[in-house]
């Protein structure tokens, strides 16, 4: 994947390109570094296959039914083809909050420098932004306002919890 | 009213600057248009028919004179020395310039108001009751809970693209008049026999192409829930809405086809994952908020005024006035006086500038320096002394503002349909100040309290379908057409209108209205509202006195 930006210990680095491949559907002889969709991968796991650690999630899929499986992950990304769709940020929601998943989370497609923050607030710390845009002036996207009154995901305290005002 | 602290400060001034950059971006060509809009929409811009229209939150309906009279600098600065106020606690402006609008936003940040979220498929301005905290019938101030959930839903990152727009409304008292049944999430705040605060939560209500009232899903929140019930109707909405359809994206196509017994489910079940946990509201920020919202410091008065009753029974003109537009008010002695701002001398919810500052002025010499909005698309000054009311009217008086009209026939809630909406299929503030001339004033009292309204597109931007009598515009091959419902009604028995036949053209639209008032008038049994007397006869009578007397 190209045009990387990865949030880690809140330190931000921009990667021109990973080795990850995201593959539109399954197929034999996979490689190391391909990248299953969510449907496809959880049939590998059902057969008992020894896939990657890594699948990516369409905008209709649902997350949730990676409920039993969630442990078996280390990175996921999820698609996001318009970014004005934003079932993306729920699916993100989902993923770190009711299945407690702890590994890299990409957000890939139309991912654009103003959504950033939001995305980055909904729990995802890596962004694989838009083919044609610079991820360095992305970047100024990460940060956001300063006060935000809901939790969220990267600060479950809403603001009242969090401050005497 | 609420005042912000640091935090909210540094929210919208950083917002401002945010917007300020998006915007020289997309005047540089970095961003696109596509890639803009709902930036631009999320912090209130619209492009027009002629221009770019900005659209300002008025949360609750409450306004300082302060904020009032720097509403009058934007319009007289940045547009043409007026603005519209809305059926939702806004104000649109309706001339501005792209270029123009960070600072406008920056403006608006000094005087505590911002645009954030009054558009794009959000959660939008939360609404509630223009007489909030004054009228006798409230069982607990609503804006409290408003301005709580208007914080939660701001800048709330996982429903800011939402399938469609989604608005709340609050309100608390026994009429209901913040329209809350025809929202996306309705919300009745009540007190249960242990005297807890609960609220019954209706979701699926919105007008447009197909509307519908919202439905009860659950009866007795606790108060201290109500911010995680949301986030559960929200999540279910964002994951299920549909996205294929401009049209059917709202949640009430959603509740309506899953049923509300499995939305409920549905719901119920995002809810159990989440209630208990960050989003639970505490005691201390309930009190924090509603420290804000404490009612102003009365004098105490006499109940009677002799020189205000003096005036009343001496000058024709002041009485008339004071029988449409004084309303009771829990303080004995106090007030509250409703502006009119339409036909015959204004046009439906628009202000100038000059307007804005003798309200403005009002305000802080005879009230405790607030405006409220109504969404009838009125003004309320809220707690004006007994005995000031006729040098309310006086001032009111100069500038066009003392309409006798309140509640009647000309008090017609109406959209700016084409002369600005991109979207009109028809023309309204033409056609609505046509219908309110074919009636005398005398006419309009004999007739009552009645509410008309007319939305220039099946978008219902005014609320056609619950008034009384809706009016729809419509084009028939070039012309201008115009499709009648009767029988709608809003408050607690809320009813959406029938459609009495086939549309009308514009030159016979304020003869049928007055054929169906006249109908009214003929069937209405002792003090029968319009909607009583519909209920009682439906829809037949009104039919018939429509379609025969106009030869359509
Ligand atoms: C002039 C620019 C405006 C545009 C482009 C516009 C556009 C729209 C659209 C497209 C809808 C339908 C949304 C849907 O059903 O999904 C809508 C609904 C609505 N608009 Fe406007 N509007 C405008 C001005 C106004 C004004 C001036 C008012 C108040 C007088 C207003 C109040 C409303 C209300 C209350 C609804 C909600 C109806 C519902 O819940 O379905 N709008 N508007
Ligand atoms: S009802 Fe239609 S014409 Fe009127 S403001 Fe709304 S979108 Fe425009």
């Amino acid at each position: 994947m190209k045009n990387i930006i990865r949030i880690q210990s809140n330190e931000v680095a921009v990667v021109k390109a990973d080795n990850w491949i995201i593959s539109e559907e399954d197929h034999d002889a996979l490689g190391s570094c391909e990248i299953l969709p969510m449907k496809a991968w959880l049939a590998r796991i059902k057969q008992g296959d020894d896939v990657n650690p890594a699948l990516w999630i369409d905008v209709d899929d649902d997350a949730m039914e990676l409920q039993d499986v969630i442990e078996k992950l280390s990175f996921i990304c999820v698609f996001f083809e318009d970014f004005k769709d934003g079932r993306g940020y729920s699916t993100a929601y989902l993923l770190r909050k009711r299945l407690n998943y702890q590994g890299e989370l990409r957000a890939f497609g139309d991912v654009l420098r103003d959504q950033l923050s939001l995305m980055r607030q909904c729990g995802f710390d890596s962004f694989a932004i838009k083919e044609g845009k610079d991820p360095y002036d992305a970047t100024k996207g990460i940060k956001g306002l300063s006060v935000t009154y809901s939790g969220s995901v990267s600060q479950p305290n809403p603001l009242y919890r969090r401050v005497r005002r | 009213m609420y005042r912000y602290d640091e935090y909210d400060r540094a929210l919208v001034n950083e917002r401002v600057e945010e917007f300020r950059d998006q915007v020289a971006r997309r005047m540089n060509g970095e961003l696109t248009e596509d890639e803009f809009l709902p930036l631009r929409l999320q912090n209130g811009l619209y492009l027009q028919k002629h221009a770019y229209m900005m659209r300002v939150a008025i949360p609750y309906g409450a306004l300082s004179s302060d904020q009032m009279r720097g509403l009058a600098v934007i319009a007289n600065k940045f547009d043409r020395g007026y603005g519209h106020f809305t059926t939702r606690q806004n104000i649109q402006f309706n001339w501005i310039e792209l270029a123009d609008t960070p600072d406008i936003l920056a403006h608006l940040a000094s005087i505590d108001m911002h645009a954030i979220q009054t558009s794009g498929n959000c959660v939008r301005n939360v609404t509630t009751e223009a007489y909030a905290g004054v009228a006798p019938d409230e069982e607990y101030d609503p804006r409290i809970f408003a301005e709580i959930i208007r914080q939660w839903a701001t800048v709330n990152p996982e429903f800011l693209f939402l399938p469609r727009k989604f608005k709340i409304a609050v309100s608390s008292s026994q009429e209901d008049r913040a329209a809350v049944r025809m929202h996306d999430i309705g919300l009745y705040l009540y007190r249960d026999k242990e005297e807890t605060l609960r609220f019954q939560v209706m979701v699926g209500g919105g007008l447009g192409r197909t509307p519908f009232l919202n439905k009860a899903v659950k009866d007795d929140l606790h108060w201290s829930e109500v911010l995680s019930y949301i986030e559960a109707v929200l999540r279910v909405f964002n994951r299920y809405g549909r996205r294929d359809n401009k049209y059917k994206a709202r949640i009430k196509i959603l509740v309506n086809s899953l049923g509300i017994g499995d939305f409920r489910e549905e719901v119920e079940a995002e809810w159990r994952q989440i209630r208990g946990s960050f989003s639970t509201l505490t005691e201390d920020e309930l009190s924090r908020v509603a420290s804000q919202f404490l009612s102003p410091l009365y004098s105490t008065l006499d109940d009677a005024n002799l020189e205000y009753g003096h005036h009343v029974t001496s000058n024709s003109e002041f009485a008339a006035w004071v029988s449409r537009s004084v309303k009771p008010h829990k303080v004995k002695g106090y007030a509250s006086v409703a502006i009119s701002t339409k036909f015959p001398t204004n046009t439906p919810g628009d202000l100038t500038a000059e307007q804005m500052q003798c309200i403005a002025d009002l305000a802080d010499a005879y009230g405790f320096r607030v405006i409220r909005i109504t969404h009838e698309q009125n003004l309320v000054l809220p707690d004006i002394p007994k005995e000031y009311l006729f040098n309310v009217w006086e001032s009111l008086c100069e500038v066009g503002l003392a309409l006798p009209n309140v509640g009647l026939v000309s008090d017609m809630i109406v959209c700016p349909g084409a002369s600005y909406c991109n979207l009109a299929t028809a023309h309204s503030f033409p056609v609505a100040k046509k219908v309110a001339a074919a009636y005398s004033i005398e006419e309009q009292l004999e007739v009552g309290d009645i509410s008309i309204n007319l939305s220039g597109c099946i978008n219902a931007c005014a609320h056609h379908h619950i008034g009384n009598i809706g009016i729809l515009g419509l084009n028939k091959s070039g012309e201008d057409y115009y499709q009648i419902t009767v029988g709608g009604a809003q408050g607690k028995d809320s009813q959406i209108g029938k459609v009495i036949g086939p549309a009308v053209s514009e030159e016979l639209l304020p003869v049928v209205v007055k054929k169906i008032t006249n109908a009214y008038l003929a069937n209405r049994n002792d003090k029968e509202t319009f909607h009583e007397t519909f209920l009682r006869i439906g829809l037949e009578p009104f039919k018939l006195a429509a379609y025969e007397s106009a030869g359509a």
